[in-house]
C-alpha cells in the first residue's frame, strides 16, 4: 500500500471551495496581543535549562555526595548515575528536537524513549546486587519516603519551568513528547539522588528513588501536556 | 507528488518538507522572527486550506470559520516555537486539527453526523459542465460528503489529510501523531467505505463523477 494514488478515484466535493482570498479583501485580522518571537523563545527555554541543572547542582553540593562514591565499582556507577544522566539527557533532547518536519522526532521513537527511560531505571535498580550492603538505618519506609521526598522535589521545580518554558511547544503528540519531558526530568532526577544516597538495597531502589521518575513522567504526560499543547 | 498535492496544484516541497521553502514558509519564518507584518502574507496564503480542512473535519462552515479564527490565534501565540527550516504547512495543520479536537471535546458536539446536510452542499462547476455532469457531480458528491460524515473521525482525518489537504503520509502520521502505517490503514478503510458507496450509487444507475474520469467538472 506504498503507491496511495487510488485514494484520487474518490473526487473531492469540495474542490474548489478553496481559492485564495480576492484583491481588494478585508486585511486579516491583528492579532490582539504581543506573543513571545523565538528568540524570547529560546531565551526562555535555556534559561530554564540552566536554572533546572543549577538547582540540582545545588542540592548536590549542599546534600553532599555519597560517602562510599568512590568505592562503587564501576559497572554499578555507570548503571546507576552515568546511564540515567545519559538517558534523561538524551530524552530532553528528543522531545525538544524539531525533526524533518517541524513536528518532533517520530511519535515512535518518542513513545519508546518515554517508556523505556523510566523501565531501565527501574530495571537495574532491581537487578543490579548491592556492591557494599549499606541499608537505610531508619527501616526501609522511613529511608524510602525520605527519598522519594527529596527526589520529587528535585524533579518538581524542573518540572515547572518545562512547563512555564514549553508553553504551546508541541502541536503534534503533546502528551507523548511531554511525558518524555518528564521522563527525562526524572531520569536527571533520579540519578541525582543515586549519586546523594548510600543505600543500595534494590527495594528501596525502586521506591524511592524509582516511584519518582514515574510520577514525573506521568506529570510530563497529564499536566505538563496541557501546557504544551500548541 | 502526492495525489492531493498534485490535484491541488501545490509544491510537493511544502508537504515533503524539503529544504526547499515557499514563499509562505518565509513568511512564517519571518513572523516567528517578530515581523508583525507578515501575518497578513500568512493569512492570506493559509485561510483557505485550512478554512476548507476545518470545514471537511466538521462538516460545517460557519464552524469552520470560527475554528479557523481560533487556529490563527493559537499560531500567533506559539509562532516562537515554529522551527527554524521547517515547512509551515504541517504545522498548521496540526494546530487546525487541536483546535477542531478541542472543541470537539469541550462542546461535545455531535460531529458532520448531525451538522452536515448534504442537500446543501455548495458544488462549485465548472464553465463547460453540461446540467447532465453537473446533476451526476453533485449526486457523487452528496455521496461522497454523507460517507465521509458516517466515517470514525479518525478515519475521516486519515482520509482528509491524505487525499484532500495533499500531504505526505510521514506529514499526515506526524500530525495525528500515529504510525505511517496505521495511518494507510485508516485511510485505505475510508477509502473502501467511499468506493462502496459510489459503486452503489452506479449500480443504481447513476454514473458517479469518478466514472466519468475521477474528477468533478469543477476539478477538471
Amino acid at each position: 500500500m506504498s503507491d496511495l494514488s487510488f485514494l484520487n478515484e474518490i473526487p473531492d466535493p469540495a474542490t474548489g471551495a478553496a481559492s485564495p482570498a480576492p484583491a481588494g479583501a478585508p486585511a486579516p485580522p491583528r492579532p490582539p496581543v504581543a506573543s513571545p518571537t523565538r528568540s524570547v523563545n529560546q531565551r526562555r527555554r535555556a534559561a530554564a535549562l540552566a536554572v533546572s541543572l543549577g538547582w540540582l547542582a545545588t542540592h548536590l553540593v549542599v546534600y553532599g555526595v555519597r560517602a562510599d562514591f568512590h568505592q562503587l565499582p564501576a559497572a554499578y556507577v555507570a548503571a546507576q548515575i552515568a546511564l540515567p544522566f545519559a538517558f534523561g539527557a538524551a530524552s530532553l533532547w528528543v522531545a525538544v528536537a524539531p525533526g524533518r518536519l517541524g513536528l518532533g522526532v517520530g511519535i515512535g521513537a518518542v513513545a519508546s524513549l518515554a517508556l523505556l527511560g523510566p523501565l531501565s531505571f527501574w530495571l537495574f535498580a532491581a537487578t543490579l546486587h548491592p556492591p557494599l550492603g549499606a541499608q537505610s538505618a531508619h527501616g526501609f519506609w522511613h529511608g524510602s519516603l525520605v527519598c522519594l521526598d527529596i527526589t520529587l522535589a528535585w524533579a518538581a521545580a524542573p518540572l515547572l519551568l518545562a512547563a512555564l518554558s514549553l508553553r504551546r511547544a508541541f502541536p503534534a503528540s503533546a502528551s507523548w513528547r511531554s511525558a518524555l519531558v518528564g521522563a527525562a526530568l526524572g531520569l536527571l532526577s533520579g540519578a541525582a539522588i543515586n549519586l546523594h544516597c548510600a543505600n543500595t538495597d534494590p527495594a528501596h531502589l525502586l521506591a524511592g528513588h524509582g516511584v519518582p521518575v514515574v510520577v514525573a513522567t506521568l506529570v510530563g504526560a497529564f499536566v505538563v501536556a496541557r501546557w504544551a499543547r500548541a | 507528488m502526492t495525489p492531493g498535492a498534485a490535484a491541488a496544484g501545490r509544491p510537493e516541497s511544502v508537504e515533503e518538507g524539503a529544504a526547499e521553502l515557499t514563499p509562505l514558509d518565509r513568511a512564517m519564518h519571518r513572523y516567528a522572527d517578530g515581523d508583525d507584518a507578515a501575518f497578513g502574507d500568512i493569512f492570506n496564503g493559509l485561510a483557505p486550506r485550512l478554512r476548507l480542512f476545518l470545514q471537511r473535519m466538521g462538516g460545517n462552515a460557519d464552524l469552520a470559520e470560527d475554528l479557523m479564527q481560533e487556529t490563527f490565534l493559537r499560531i500567533h501565540h506559539c509562532r516562537g516555537s515554529f522551527a527554524r527550516g521547517k515547512p509551515l504547512a504541517p504545522w498548521a495543520y496540526a494546530i487546525a486539527r487541536n483546535c477542531f479536537i478541542s472543541h470537539a471535546r469541550s462542546a461535545k458536539t455531535k460531529l458532520a453526523k448531525a451538522s452536515i446536510d448534504a442537500d446543501q452542499v455548495e458544488l462549485p462547476t465548472g464553465a463547460s459542465a453540461s446540467v447532465e455532469e453537473e446533476s451526476i457531480a453533485r449526486q457523487t458528491a452528496q455521496v461522497v460528503t454523507r460517507v465521509l460524515a458516517s466515517l470514525t473521525p479518525a478515519r475521516r482525518e486519515a482520509f482528509i489529510l491524505l487525499r484532500y489537504e495533499g500531504l505526505s503520509v510521514a506529514a499526515a502520521a506526524q500530525i495525528v501523531g500515529i504510525s505511517e502505517g496505521a495511518l494507510k490503514i485508516r485511510a485505505f478503510h475510508a477509502y473502501e467505505a467511499l468506493r462502496a458507496a459510489l459503486a452503489e450509487l452506479d449500480a443504481s444507475g447513476t454514473p458517479t463523477a469518478a466514472k466519468t474520469g475521477n474528477r468533478l467538472p469543477s476539478e477538471a
